[in-house]
């Protein structure tokens, strides 16, 4: 399978500060890829030097076959349209409505007709499982759950081949956030996304992930598959793993492989 | 992509009974633009077609915003004649599957109706309303300070001082800059201007009371007062803005805390506190511009 994002060495220092030491990770074609760690370990500054919206200090970054260090202006607009992002609170445009800001994309790069538009954008919006007359709502007039619908749906009006998720099902309930997973996996599976995400999200983890990497020291502490990460001893993984829920969880997984 | 010739993505031929589209090349959202267009010139001239024949041979990709396109431009054919759909490749297939399960009829937009002819005059209601609104808020806001005031008076321990404290040099010092280059340039400008005018009467003296009068009781003032309004009044706003958003506000209101007397009061306090000592210093240095020019162009020397 193709590596669509390679990090090598890369260091990350803000300040006298040292967010990564040395990160290695390679997320290949269409894997869910999860980010985990502690608070403060850097998980959404690793993202954010993936997406472009921070130069990491030292290392090698190369996603869809490009070197973020030597990539020129306009490969890198290219780069951008073959990627959505689903930042942690939405990020919609406040003064556009949802069937705006799903178009935004359409009608900056494109020079389709509204009637065309406003086709494709229901449909996207009937995609990611809202009522296509959402649209016509303002982002203060969505709960939570919507938003973060309304976020994905413009993440993905261009057909990305990939997707960055920052704690998608963060501040959804149980219910909401399951049906939010579902979806992730179904999308994957339509369209052939590769999906890189931050998540603290117990189940998500169980349920959708099929790589991760746990960062923590400034390093990637373990990269693989739950299973892998689970046989590393890391004080991290212990205490992140060892609670009520995940353990529960590893013996329904244990009793189902035996 | 875009070097591909355009009339690779819809080519039509016709034969006695029925006409044949032939659809080709990459399908996606950066195609779609001329696809669209090439569509639109296509469409008028099968209008008469008995049978339609969608040939997807040389379709090389479909993305899900091109499907979206294509089941729309179907479901309009399908409405001039009968359509037929051959050679689909499987992946088209696969793609078309999928997106039929989420693709949404457009709605009409609205035609023009009456109604829309009373747009504007909705519009002139709508923005008097929302002026009387304002209106009655800054009654409001003005009240409320008001009583932020009097509560503080009553009670001056409750008075924020370092609150306050951190607005002044905010309003006050940090505006001194500013302050001072405008308020000399229009020192200077003043001064220029009626020396020129005073010369030609012989009254060079009485450049002293132009300046000295207009500038502290007219100019250093107005100047002021503009730039602070301008400055910090949207500095407050977007500081008040963001603390909103954060929720801070709701906060306070929750643990008790007249928001008038924690976050509207410091701020005036601050100003005015801190606009008297910047006019001070503009009056300062306006009639120190002036001087210059009193010295340079009429050898008026302060001593």
């Amino acid at each position: 399978m193709k590596e669509i994002i390679k990090m090598r060495h890369v260091r990350t220092v803000f300040g006298d500060k040292t967010v990564h030491e040395d990160v290695n990770l390679t997320v290949k074609e269409g894997e869910i890829y999860a980010i985990l760690g502690g608070s403060g370990s850097g998980k959404t500054t690793l993202l954010r030097e993936m997406i472009m919206l921070l130069r990491p200090s030292g290392g090698e970054i190369e996603i869809l076959g490009q070197n973020l260090e030597t990539i020129s202006q306009k490969e890198a607009q290219k780069l951008r349209s073959q990627w959505g992002v689903l930042f942690q609170f939405g990020a919609l445009f406040t003064s556009l409505t949802v069937e705006e800001n799903v178009a935004v994309w359409l009608r900056e790069y494109t020079s389709l007709s509204d009637a065309t538009i406003r086709q494709i954008v229901r449909s996207k919006l009937k995609m990611v499982g809202l009522d296509p007359d959402v649209g016509r709502l303002y982002p203060s007039e969505l709960s939570g759950g919507m938003v973060k619908r309304s976020a994905l749906a413009r993440a993905l009006v261009m057909d990305p081949k990939l997707l960055f998720l920052d704690e998608p099902t963060s501040g959804l309930d149980p219910v909401s956030a399951e049906a939010f997973d579902e979806l992730i996996t179904q999308l994957r599976s339509l369209l052939g996304l590769t999906i890189v995400m931050i998540t603290h999200d117990i189940d998500t983890i169980f349920n959708v992930v099929d790589k991760m990497a746990v960062l923590g020291e400034g390093r990637v502490v373990a990269e693989g598959s739950l299973k892998q990460v689970l046989k590393r001893d890391h004080p991290f993984i212990r205490k992140f793993f060892g609670g009520n829920r995940a353990k529960a969880r590893i013996e329904a997984m244990k009793m189902e492989a035996s | 992509m875009f070097f591909m010739n355009s009339e690779e993505y819809i080519d039509i031929e016709r034969s006695k009974e029925s006409v044949t589209i032939r659809l080709g090349g990459i399908w996606s959202v950066e195609s779609l633009g001329s696809i669209e267009s090439l569509y639109k010139k296509v469409l008028p001239e099968i209008f008469d077609a008995k049978k339609i024949v969608l040939d997807l041979k040389r379709v090389e990709s479909i993305d899900t915003s091109a499907m979206i396109f294509f089941i729309t431009m179907r479901s309009e054919l399908k409405k001039i004649a009968d359509t037929r759909v051959i050679n689909t490749p499987k992946e088209f297939c696969r793609m078309f599957r999928m997106v039929k399960r989420f693709y949404t009829p457009s709605y009409r937009p609205k035609s023009a109706t009456f109604a829309s002819l009373l747009e504007p005059i909705l519009r002139i209601g709508k923005g008097a309303v929302s002026i009387y609104y304002d209106i009655v808020l800054f009654l409001s806001f003005i009240g409320r300070s008001a009583i932020a005031v009097f509560d503080t008076l009553k009670r001056p321990s409750s008075f924020r001082i370092k609150e306050t404290a951190v607005n002044i040099y905010s309003t006050g010092v940090t505006a001194i800059p500013i302050v001072a280059l405008s308020s000399f340039l229009v020192g200077i400008v003043i001064a220029f201007q009626s020396a020129v005018q005073l010369q030609k009467y012989g009254a060079n003296i009485f450049i002293v009371d132009m300046i000295g009068i207009s500038i502290p009781r007219e100019l250093a003032p107005l100047i002021t007062a503009i730039i602070v309004a301008g400055r910090s009044g949207s500095a407050y706003t977007a500081q008040i803005g963001v603390m909103k958003i954060t929720e801070e506000i709701d906060a306070m209101k929750t643990m008790g805390f007249e928001i008038f007397r924690f976050v509207v009061f410091p701020r005036i306090a601050a100003m005015m506190i801190a606009l008297p000592l910047l006019i001070f210093f503009a009056d300062i240095i306006g009639i120190y511009g002036g001087l210059l020019v009193a010295k340079m162009q009429l050898d008026i020397t302060p001593a």
